[in-house]
């Protein structure tokens, strides 16, 4: 599975770049050490980077929401002028077509680079409800439920697999 | 030493070496042991005499073993010989200090300074690393990504936004088409495409929808130029797009046909005088000589003897049953042919039932085809037991399915439910409403002048018929009969075959 994922990694590299690099601003601005800067590698760790746990319930949960949010964002921005122009209109110029191919990779990549690594996830479920507080715990339910079904549909290539399900479907609509 | 002891000192995770070297140090303590006694014995026996060695035999002959274990031997070279147990002893006592200097435990990253315990016992690296882990900077390959995806994202968004109004024109024509608006949908399609140059990226949905909506409105010319200019002979090799030369090879066809009806149709009716029979017997001919294999063109003939049926005025049972027949012949595909020619004719006979099933039949393929409404409302007001609520109803839905009352042909079926309610008012108001705006016939002026006189309004009346007159009209007949009161309204409105 490992080698699975590892590949994964590397054919959506842009995407795995920028959830480490909002991984790592996190740890930037929450004082978190990074053992390791190193992003698209031939590990587990694979398209994260090595830090440090976050001791505190906030921390845990923003290096696990953050990238995540991010890159759906950027994931949804991307991919609304090649959907109105090559699946709702039809509107194929060069140009366009050129773009929008590059602005899907980029999205597809994105989407499939979303989540947290199963480890962050376990601490952030460590901080937030063991230790964390009542309000603390019902609000970051939605988040944690989502987080956690993407880090372990992350970790066994799933994603990726519904991506590509989607693009599929996106090409046949 | 104890043997407990000597197994403490040992690493806990190998047993199989601990045990295997305490028996060579046993062993070893043996041999040493077994050395030392034949040395002294060999001295002992050489010597054989002296104060030491008196002093030795009196200490060992009075027990006092300290004395002896703590004596000092050299050998045949002046080494020193030193009890096992004494060595061991000593080596435990200066190893004592060092032990408490192994426990520390050092970096992971430096591997020089002690690891930082205050962060938890566990802690693997030291202070000063962990300074520089928290400075690690942002690896630049993410910042680059992250750029370039953003520029990427904004160079699409500045493509994309010179085609905001398109989009706008296109999503409005794209809606109507979903609602079976196709009149409006055509209508904002063409707005598009006619701002379009040859230069232009041009909506291919745009394109696709057009022709579709124009051959459900039967626009099979203006669908073919569309075709032609748009959909290149090897596009159309596609699956996507191969349904498009079959219209165009429909409308060749059609256009065939068509040129035949046109050239022979105002011949047989011979400028409205003419004999029905012969006239039937020559559209049977001109049937049978452009019969063709394609059902389009074969219905379209038939539709040129229910033209002659018309023109005669035949009855509307022969009319149902030839639309009827074109339904037939041409498997429903193209229902502009037929379908407002049914419910009109189902309309006139108050067939309820044949107008109602037509109708919704209609409504699948177009929901803005006024003429539906008004001759649907009309079978309400000619049937057994007319329905002025039912035909406010209809009129109601027809109007709801314009933008803007773009057609408001509609206020007549309003005006003329509120003429069969009784409500002589509302029906004036609609009346005006439709005269205002819509291209009238002489059957409307007759509408409007029998409102005149519902509302007992004088003045519009005789401006009606001095209007007829001057055009060299006068009133209708079923009016003047209603003002001179042979006639109700509501036999008016009902009993006389759909016109006023």
């Amino acid at each position: 599975m490992t080698t699975l994922t590892i590949i994964t990694r590397y054919l959506t590299f842009p995407g795995a770049l920028v959830r480490g690099f909002f991984e790592q601003l996190i740890c930037r601005i929450c004082g978190i050490p990074v053992e390791d800067n190193r992003i698209v590698r031939r590990d587990e760790l694979s398209g994260h980077i090595e830090h440090e746990l976050f001791p505190k319930a906030r921390g845990a949960f923003a290096i696990c929401f953050v990238p995540a949010f991010m890159n759906g964002i950027l994931a949804f921005l991307l991919c609304i002028c090649p959907t109105v122009n090559l699946f709702m209109f039809e509107m194929s110029g060069a140009l366009q077509t050129v773009l929008s191919a590059v602005a899907y990779w980029f999205a597809f990549s994105l989407y499939v680079n979303s989540y947290p690594t199963i480890e962050d996830m376990l601490n952030m479920k460590e901080k937030v409800y063991k230790e964390g507080t009542v309000i603390q715990k019902i609000f970051y339910a939605p988040g944690f439920l989502f987080l956690t079904i993407g880090a372990y549909a992350e970790k066994y290539c799933i994603t990726f697999l519904l991506a590509v399900a989607g693009f599929i479907g996106l090409m046949l609509m | 030493m104890d043997e407990n002891e000597n197994k403490k000192s040992q690493p806990s995770d190998a047993p199989d070496e601990v045990d295997s070297l305490d028996k060579e140090l046993e062993d070893l303590r043996d041999l040493f042991q077994k050395q030392l006694d034949e040395e002294t014995a060999k001295m002992l026996s050489e010597e054989n005499a002296g104060e030491e060695t008196g002093e030795k035999e009196e200490a060992e002959a009075s027990g006092d073993s300290d004395a002896a274990e703590n004596e000092e031997y050299t050998d045949e070279n002046g080494l020193l010989i030193q009890p096992l147990d004494e060595i061991e002893a000593s080596s435990e006592e200066e190893s004592e200090p060092d032990g408490k200097q192994a426990e520390v435990r050092i970096c992971e990253c430096c591997g020089e300074n002690p690891c930082d315990t205050s962060f938890g016992e566990d802690y693997p690296y030291c202070s000063e690393c962990r300074a520089l882990m928290k400075a690690n900077p942002i690896n630049p390959c993410g910042i680059l990504a992250f750029v370039i995806m953003v520029a990427v994202c904004v160079a699409s968004m500045f493509v994309a936004a010179p085609l905001v109004d398109d989009y706008d024109t296109l999503l409005s024509a794209q809606t109507a088409y979903s609602e079976k608006k196709l009149t409006d949908a055509v209508t904002y399609y063409q707005t598009y495409l006619t701002s379009k140059t040859e230069d232009d990226i041009v909506s291919m949905t745009a394109v696709r929808n057009t022709i579709n909506a124009m051959t459900v409105l039967g626009y099979y010319g203006d669908a073919d130029s569309l075709i032609e200019t748009y959909i290149s002979e090897s596009k159309m090799k596609l699956p996507k797009y191969k349904k498009y030369a079959d219209i165009r090879e429909e409308y060749t066809l059609l256009s065939g046909t068509s040129d035949v009806i046109n050239k022979t149709i105002p011949e047989v009716l011979e400028g409205g005088e003419f004999d029905y029979d012969i006239a039937v017997k020559k559209v049977d001919k001109l049937i049978k000589e452009n019969k063709t294999s394609q059902k389009y063109s074969e219905a379209f003939l038939e539709y040129a003897k229910f033209i002659v049926m018309l023109a005669h005025k035949d009855d509307n049972a022969a009319q149902i049953a030839q639309l009827k027949k074109i339904e037939e012949v041409d498997g429903g595909k193209h229902p502009w042919i037929y379908i407002t020619y049914i419910i009109s004719a189902a309309a006139k006979e108050g067939d309820i039932e044949t107008a109602t099933e037509y109708f919704n039949k209609a409504l699948e393929f177009n929901t803005q085809e006024i003429a539906l409404y008004v001759s649907y409302a009309d079978a309400y007001r000619f049937c057994e037991k007319p329905d002025a609520d039912k035909m406010l109803e209809i009129a109601q839905q027809a109007a709801s399915v314009y933008p803007q009352n773009a057609y408001p042909t509609f206020y007549r079926t309003y005006a003329l439910a509120y003429l069969l309610k009784g409500d002589t008012e509302k029906a004036m108001t609609n009346m005006e409403n439709y005269m205002q705006n819509c291209q009238t016939s002489l059957a409307d002026m007759n509408r409007y002048a029998l409102c005149a006189l519902c509302t007992k309004d004088e003045e519009t009346y005789s401006n009606v018929e001095s209007m007829l007159k001057a055009q060299g009209y006068s009133i209708g007949k079923t009016v003047q009969q209603y003002k001179k009161g042979k006639l109700t309204l509501k036999q008016v409105l009902t009993d006389n075959g759909g016109d006023i």
